[in-house]
């Protein structure tokens, strides 16, 4: 076997430990109050909810983890939700991957 | 000289970068309650070709086993990808947070998200922008 | 040396059934705080080879969803695009759900002069 360049060896090292990512979509919407677009201001406090899939060799037949990250996040706000800014990326690995929707949104209390 | 002009010409695009729009997402647009202040948001993370990394490093080395490398670390890659693979998948986060800054009253309105990407072969930027608009009275 | 061909057939056939689905897009509107009239939508397209040769599939989307809520407001929208492959046939799907919210009737003005000065 030919000696292969030292310095390959850490860059081999880092690309296959699993820490690289696809990221494939940002949303930021729904500024606008869903309810009661008049009055006085309402206290607003952050929330966030995420959800995550593992597939190996790219077999599944659904997505509902972007559903479960959903009602995670109404279920921490029995008032109105607005400004949701939705991440979709996915973890890369050896033959399997993690695919992960992560939404931070303000709860208006 | 004349016989590197192929190679030049080839090349010389890759300099300028290759741009790529993957998504586009445009939010409500309420031009009713004031007027309308533009800003914008660009939020990026370098993003690496590794197959093209192994093949530049081929040709440099004038050897395969560059290349062969990069196919295996190929493998540790797999999955769905948008654009090129990046080490940070948490590089949008702040725009959240950076809106608010842009539009402390959080009036905001006419959001235009936007995934891109400009490619020079063996890198990539990756980009998040968003745009839209502080409703200012 | 045919019972781990067979393993891997039987395997292989297993995972090409499950098919390979995965998400294309996906958005989230403001949600409001009135969750009691959930709807859903679904529109979807099925293809040999992935050879759509039109994107018609989605237009009843929107009908559908307005039709689940007459005269109201369809608000809290998740749309979900997805696409799923099984062996040579793909098959496009768009999933949205939301909620229907009825707004309160505008307070009509007490004084009786403020309808009578615009005849």
């Amino acid at each position: 076997m030919r000696r292969a360049p030292l310095f390959l060896i850490p860059v081999l090292a880092v690309l296959a430990c699993g820490c690289s990512y696809s990221m494939h979509e940002y949303q930021a919407a729904g500024y606008a109050p869903a309810t009661q677009s008049s009055g006085p201001p309402r206290q607003a406090v952050w929330i966030h909810a995420r959800a995550n899939q593992g597939v190996v060799l790219g077999v599944t037949d659904n997505t509902d983890y972007v559903d479960v990250a959903y009602q995670r996040l109404l279920a921490q706000c029995p008032g109105d939700i607005v400004a949701v800014n939705t991440r979709y990326s996915t973890k890369l690995g050896f033959l399997s991957y993690r695919n992960t929707v992560e939404m931070q949104a303000f709860c208006l209390q | 000289m004349r016989r590197f002009l192929p190679l030049f010409l080839v090349f010389t695009p890759s300099l300028v970068g290759c741009a790529t729009l993957h998504r586009a997402q445009l939010d409500e647009i309420d031009g009713q309650h004031g007027h309308l202040v533009p800003f914008e948001i660009h939020v990026s993370e370098t993003g690496v070709n590794t197959k093209a990394v192994g093949q530049i490093a081929s040709v440099a080395m004038r050897s395969s086993r560059p290349s062969q490398i990069a196919n295996i670390v190929a493998l540790f890659q797999f999955g769905p990808k948008t654009g090129n693979v990046v080490y940070d998948d948490e590089f949008a986060d702040a725009v959240a947070g950076t809106i608010l800054e842009r539009c402390p009253t959080a009036r905001v309105t006419g959001l235009m998200s936007l995934r891109e990407s400009t490619n020079y072969y063996a890198v990539s930027g990756e980009y998040v922008t968003v745009r839209g608009y502080c409703i200012v009275d | 040396m045919t019972k781990p061909i067979l393993a891997l057939a039987i395997v292989s056939s297993l995972a090409a059934l499950a098919g390979c689905t995965s998400l294309q897009s996906v958005s989230v509107t403001q949600i409001p705080s009135d969750r009691s009239r959930p709807l859903r939508a679904e529109v979807s397209n099925t293809a040999f080879l992935g050879i759509h040769f039109t994107n018609d599939f989605i237009e009843p989307l929107t009908a559908q969803l307005m039709s689940q809520c007459p005269r109201g407001r369809v608000t809290g929208i998740l749309t979900k695009q997805e696409a799923s492959l099984y062996v040579v046939v793909q098959t496009r799907r768009v999933v949205a759900t939301g909620y229907c919210v009825y707004d309160p009737a505008p307070v009509q003005p007490s004084e009786a002069t403020a309808m009578q000065e615009t005849h």
